[in-house]
């Protein structure tokens, strides 16, 4: 019987910088107060990020490792990875090239995408759980 | 034999096209010409212009469209002609104009260079090809093509010359016997040749040799450069002038910091050239990268960037700006220790240097010494 918890997949803006910051906490903010959140920024619209994004970054994954649980990003463009790797947040996450590969990689398993609520899709890692046939 | 030089600067100096026998390449980096970026402590202009000299050349005239004003005076000296025109497409024909001053004045040859790329050549075998050939125009290639260096005979008619939009075409010259050079040859056709350069310098593979003193094999420091005593260079690397590293900054593998710098704490720069008045900012990892003022461009990516966030890179300016209003500091940046003064007054060096790491750069310790 499993008991893991969905992986949610936030896709990100195009612009994480000051300014855009604030709007984009209120949004992530009720994902990284779950129980052991398990959660994939999806990079594939970032064009821009700044110091105050990487903040972010690194606020949201302190608050991820306090409740126990795993943030991930997935489909890092290069503008963004340039970024990322100055600043050094790049060794702070798993980094993967698609979001699904990001999902997989929580447990290995294949699941099945869903959407659940507008922006963000929950995905389950957990096949036995999307089959119904989990607790 | 009297022999003048005229040196064309610029992006428009180059706007050839198939038939002229003049490369269609635009050899800059944020819209400065490459030829006019310091690298290792000194232009290529410059280092073309000492060579020049060296060769026995006593009139040396440097043309480049009005754009190029603060940059190009920045570098005048005495023994070399400013020439200045308004319409970048004039850069042709004043360059022929000065052509026929310097023929009026009695010069047999006039050594026609369009700074592009950086190529050493033995001017002296290079002549003599030329009065041997016996034709008015000899262009210098290399093994993959046209190097937009010439020498024109004082009895070569200009003007019989086709003219094209640059305002001068070689088509005459692409016909004629050419020059082959086996000198070192750098084309600056981007970011990786500029990097290239300073590695090529680095390993002693063409004339370039850092500015300043070389405190330890591989390390040379320029003047008024003041490295933190808790920073790390290490060899190969070059600190220009007025650079500042501050503490717990690593510079490593053939990094060029040139004149007026700043490195700020704990920041590591790794294979890459940090131009000009530049100033990295706290923390970061700058790696296989070209960096002037906001302008990144990542080599391993491929990628130019315009980072606009002077916590990260800034320039000059940027940096008085900050002084006039100075920002908040954020809360990731109140988590860093603080941050120890610099040796102020310090007359060198005072961080620690580090040799070169012998499977780093194996049997090339030769190579940096003087």
């Amino acid at each position: 019987m499993s008991t893991q918890k969905p992986v949610v997949v936030k896709p990100l803006p195009e612009q994480v910088k000051m300014g855009h910051i604030q709007g984009l906490m209120r949004e992530i903010t009720p994902l990284l107060k779950q129980d052991r959140p398990r959660i994939v920024f999806d990079f594939s619209q970032v064009c821009q990020i700044d110091s105050a994004g990487v903040d972010m970054l690194v606020d949201c994954v302190e608050e991820v490792a306090r409740r126990d649980g795993d943030l991930k990003l997935a489909a890092v463009r290069p503008e963004s990875a340039i970024i990322l790797e100055l600043t050094r947040v790049d060794r702070l996450f798993e980094i993967f090239e698609t979001v699904q590969d990001a999902v997989d990689s929580f447990d290995g398993l294949f699941p099945l995408p869903g959407r659940t609520e507008a922006g963000t899709r929950h995905l389950s890692s957990d096949a036995a759980n999307v089959n119904g046939l989990g607790d | 034999m009297l022999v003048s030089a005229i040196l064309l600067v610029g992006p428009n100096a180059a706007a050839g096209d198939r038939d002229s026998g003049v490369s269609d390449s635009h050899e800059s980096l944020g819209g400065d010409p490459i030829a006019c970026i310091e690298v290792l402590g000194q232009t290529l202009l410059q280092r073309s212009v000492s060579r020049l000299q060296r060769d026995g050349v006593r009139d040396i005239a440097v043309l480049a469209d009005h754009s190029l004003s603060t940059l190009i005076r920045s570098q005048h000296t005495r023994s070399t002609d400013m020439v200045l025109v308004n319409d970048p497409m004039d850069l042709w024909p004043a360059a022929q104009r000065k052509f026929a001053e310097y023929v009026e004045n009695g010069v047999d040859s006039v050594v026609l260079m369009r700074l592009g790329a950086f190529v050493e050549f033995d001017l002296g075998c290079l002549l003599q090809f030329h009065r041997e050939q016996g034709q008015p125009i000899t262009p210098v290639y290399d093994g993959t093509g046209p190097l937009d260096y010439w020498v024109l005979s004082a009895s070569c008619d200009w003007s019989e010359v086709s003219t094209g939009r640059a305002g001068a075409k070689m088509s005459d010259a692409s016909s004629g016997i050419r020059f082959r050079t086996d000198g070192y040859v750098n084309r600056l056709a981007n970011a990786h040749d500029l990097r290239h350069l300073v590695v090529d310098s680095f390993l002693g593979r063409c004339e370039i040799r850092p500015n300043g003193v070389q405190v330890k094999p591989g390390i040379w420091v320029d003047k008024g450069a003041q490295v933190h005593r808790r920073a790390r260079i290490v060899a190969p690397a070059y600190i220009g002038r007025g650079v500042k590293v501050r503490s717990d900054a690593l510079i490593t593998r053939w990094s060029s910091l040139e004149r007026g710098c700043e490195v700020s704490y704990g920041t590591v720069v790794e294979d890459s050239s940090i131009l000009v008045d530049t100033r990295l900012g706290t923390g970061l990892d700058v790696t296989h990268a070209v960096v002037w003022g906001r302008n990144l461009v990542n080599l391993r990516h491929d990628v130019a960037l315009e980072i606009n966030d002077p916590k990260l890179l800034s320039g000059r300016t940027d940096i008085r700006r900050q002084l006039v209003y100075p920002t908040v500091p954020s809360p990731v940046e109140s988590k860093v220790p603080e941050q120890p003064d610099l040796n102020e007054g310090a007359s060198g060096l005072r961080g620690t240097i580090h040799d070169a790491k012998p499977a780093l750069v194996p049997s090339r310790r030769n190579a940096w010494a003087d």
